[in-house]
């Protein structure tokens, strides 16, 4: 591991961090890297990203920070930034929707027995989830998603469309959002339910995107949800979600400082034709080097998140500026990677002669994506300076 | 409402009716699911296009008359590749004209003879190969040796060679002098492996093993020189024009998406995005045009379309950035119009040098600049 990646860590953490480690050097299998990198499974939900999934839950990974009775380690704070940042180094699938939105959403709002249905199968990496919010005329502004929930007897009736679904193809349940107010304010008229991704009249439609991602157009066409999988109580959703989302802010940066290491180490290479390393011309080590300046930046600021997180505190502009800063430094060390590679920066891994696999010019032709997904470049400067500096809105 | 701004040239009437008329055709016969299609063909473009626009005079535009050019302003050809980058024509149009622009400045009589008309009237699919693995603009490392009427080498990064009839080879011939070979490219010597680019734009290896050389430059130097600033010059209408088109199409999304119950382009963060996509199309332009009426008129242009391109490049590769991110999610998918323009810039921001190896042109011809105090 380089230089770039060795953020603190406590002694009493460190034996933790090297199980994850050694965890990820026996199950990170090629097929499953392979896998995910093909983009067609979401974050890690086809075969081999499942059975490391539950290679994980095994070892109550995927639950590491909840209690027991949920089938958790009650881990702190630290050890699941740990866990994070040596799983996105790695490259290794995210741990996904369910132990990440759904489990904390249902600890606090669910009822018992969506605790018992879902909360075990989760934290064991049994039941995966898709993330069902975006619409096509709902993207920054969620709050006005259309798809409708209707009351009948004693199920939900769904009818409607989403879109940038990512994992519906793959999960066994999408977390949906979905309307069941259409005449109370926007935010007060959503609900949370926890859909079967195989329920008749839900119909998938793949589109892919930048970076060979595959995504999905998801229709609902009068899809039945029994009333117990709502969460908590009917008009609530927005509510929920909101919370829940302030509880998990874990943007992991080591994805990107991997990406900056395999930089630096490709211009230290002889290059193609006899010429010498890159690193030998001083504008090119000028350029890596501010942005190794911002590399420790983003670590710090991360750092600083995990250490607020765990003091139990809600970080909000705290995130928002990670979130920021984070996703812009993505795309500058993208850009700088393909630009130092010059000519052989444009080559898709499909070619043989591309450097690093071609592994940088798919980091940079995804890129566009970190700025726009996650709430956008712009809603995060929104955010910092009408909640952080209280500007007038 | 104007998005399109003068670059600052009075355009006759008749360049005016040039620009219409290449926007009809492409609008036309090339609209963005044909060129998204040619991604995977093999020749990548359109052949049948092809005929047509050598018919309508454009692939003979600045061919002298006697060889059946139309003899006409560089400023015209600038037009007509303005027109091409707004529609994404993918073709090799622009290597094409910029190898016959060589071979009229440089080549032999003869050579001219042989081979403008065949550009003019389409025939002939000119391409140039000149970086090898080393993957510069430079003829001080050239490996490829001309021998005996003969070229051994391999070209790296040479557009379009799987469609092109012939290639203009950078070499050294055996006094070591830089020479430049026109070479037939279906013959047993040459063979050519697709490379696969982000920009789905055509690039292939070129073995040339003992390939037979048809024609040879004499003065290797001021051909590859030519070949490099007046292609150049070229590639920044190129992407002044697709800057021009994402600017466009990015306002217009700005003003038909609605976000919490109003147009994105009423809010002040989106506002100012495509006013600096704004500010940078337009310098783009006025630079490109400006570039292009130098060329026009003669004069010495080499400093300029380096000036021109270490900003156009960068500005341009703003230009998709920023339009990218007003778009959103919708502007990702890999049909989208948006991520088209973003992933074709590549092979003109980086063939013939990209902004880097200009401004370090502009750095060698500093010791001119201000050699006196400034007043
Ligand atoms: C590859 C990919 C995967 C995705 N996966 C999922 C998924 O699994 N589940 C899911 O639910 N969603 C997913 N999304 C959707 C993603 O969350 C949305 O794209 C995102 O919320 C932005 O919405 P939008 O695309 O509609 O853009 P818009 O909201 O239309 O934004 C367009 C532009 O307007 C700007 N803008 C909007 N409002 C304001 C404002 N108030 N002030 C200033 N500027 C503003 C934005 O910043 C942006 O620049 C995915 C998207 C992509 C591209």
């Amino acid at each position: 591991m380089g230089y770039l990646l060795d953020y603190p860590v406590a002694p009493e953490l460190q034996a933790f961090q090297e199980e994850v480690r050694e965890f990820l050097r026996a199950h990170l299998t090629r097929e499953v890297v392979e896998e995910r990198q093909s983009g067609e499974w979401g974050n890690g939900l086809g075969r081999h990203g499942r059975r490391f999934l539950r290679e994980m839950g095994k070892r109550g990974w995927l639950g590491l920070t909840w209690p027991a009775e949920y089938g958790g380690l009650g881990k702190t704070v630290m050890h699941r930034f740990i866990l994070a940042e040596e799983m996105e180094y790695a490259d290794a699938p995210q741990l996904g929707t369910g132990p990440s939105i759904v489990g904390p959403c249902l600890m606090l709002y669910g009822s018992d027995g969506q605790k018992r249905e879902f909360l075990p199968g989760i934290a064991r990496g049994e039941i995966a989830f898709a993330l069902g919010y975006t619409e096509p005329e709902a993207g920054s502004d969620l709050a006005s998603l259309q798809l409708a929930a209707r009351e009948d007897g004693d199920e939900y009736v769904l009818r409607g469309q989403k879109i940038f679904n990512t994992e519906t193809h793959v999960a066994d349940y999408v977390w949906l959002a979905a309307r069941t107010d259409t005449q109370a304010p926007k935010h007060k008229g959503i609900s949370l339910f926890i859909v079967d991704a195989h329920s008749r009249g839900l119909s998938v439609q793949p589109i892919y995107t930048a970076g060979d991602h595959r995504t999905n157009i998801v229709f609902y066409d009068d899809v039945r949800v029994p009333r117990r999988n709502l969460l908590g109580e009917p008009n609530k959703g927005w509510y929920y979600l909101a919370t829940a989302l302030d509880l998990e802010r874990f943007f992991p940066v080591s994805g990107v400082i991997r990406q900056l290491e395999l930089i630096i180490w490709h211009a230290k290479q002889p290059r193609p034709g006899g010429g010498s390393p890159l690193i030998e011309d001083a504008l090119v080590r000028r350029r890596l080097a501010e942005l190794v300046v911002q590399a420790q930046a983003v670590r710090s600021i991360s750092y600083r998140m995990a250490w607020l997180l765990g003091q139990g505190s809600v970080p909000n502009i705290e995130a928002s500026i990670l979130k920021l800063y984070l996703r812009e430094f993505a795309q500058r060390v993208g850009r700088a990677g393909v630009e130092i590679m010059g000519l052989y920066g444009q080559l898709r891994p499909s070619s043989a002669l591309a450097p690093l696999g071609g592994e940088v010019e798919k980091y940079h032709r995804a890129s566009p994506v970190l700025t726009i997904s996650g709430g956008s470049s712009e809603i995060q400067r929104n955010i910092i300076a009408t909640r952080g500096l209280e500007l007038p809105r | 409402m104007r998005v399109e701004l003068s670059p600052g040239l009075g355009f006759t009437g008749e360049q005016e009716m040039l620009r219409q008329s290449v926007r009809a055709v492409l609008g036309e016969q090339c609209p963005l699911p044909v060129v998204r299609a040619m991604e995977q063909d093999e020749d990548g473009f359109p052949v049948g296009l092809w005929r047509q626009i050598a018919a309508l005079g454009w692939l003979g535009m600045l061919a002298p008359e006697e060889y059946g050019g139309g003899g006409r302003s560089f400023l015209d050809a600038a037009i007509v590749l303005d027109e091409m980058g707004r529609a994404l024509f993918p073709a090799p149009y622009m290597w094409t004209v910029l190898c016959g622009e060589v071979i009229a400045s440089h080549g032999a009589r003869e050579q001219r003879a042989r081979y403008l008309p065949m550009v003019a009237s389409g025939e002939a699919l000119l391409t140039l190969a000149w970086t090898e693995a080393a993957g510069v603009w430079r003829t001080d490392g050239l490996v490829t040796r001309l021998q005996g009427g003969r070229v051994h080498g391999e070209k790296c990064f040479v557009p379009y060679a799987g469609s092109a009839t012939h290639l203009l080879v950078a070499a050294k011939d055996g006094g070591g002098r830089t020479v430049v070979c026109i070479v037939r490219r279906r013959q047993a010597g040459v063979t050519a492996a697709p490379l696969r680019t982000a920009g789905w734009d055509k690039q292939d290896v070129v073995t040339l093993d003992g390939a037979a050389v048809e024609e040879v430059i004499a003065d290797g130097e001021a051909a590859l020189e030519q070949a490099l600033v007046l292609g150049t010059a070229m590639q920044c209408m190129v992407m002044a024009g697709m800057a021009q088109r994402v600017l466009e199409m990015t306002r217009d999304y700005a003003k038909s998406r609605v976000q919490f119950g109003r147009p994105i382009g009423n809010f002040q963060a989106v506002q100012h995005h495509l006013a600096n996509m704004a500010v940078d199309t337009d310098i783009s332009r006025a630079m490109a045009y400006q570039l292009a009426q130098r060329i026009a008129e003669g004069k010495e242009y080499a400093l300029e379309a380096s000036l021109a391109k270490a900003f156009v490049a960068q500005a341009a590769a703003r230009v998709m950035d920023t339009g990218h991110q007003v778009h959103g999610g919708i502007g990702l998918i890999t049909d989208h119009a948006m991520q088209m323009y973003f992933l074709r810039l590549k092979p003109l921001t980086n063939l013939l040098g990209d902004a880097d190896f200009h401004l370090r042109r502009v750095e060698r011809a500093m010791p001119a600049m201000a050699a006196g105090a400034p007043r």
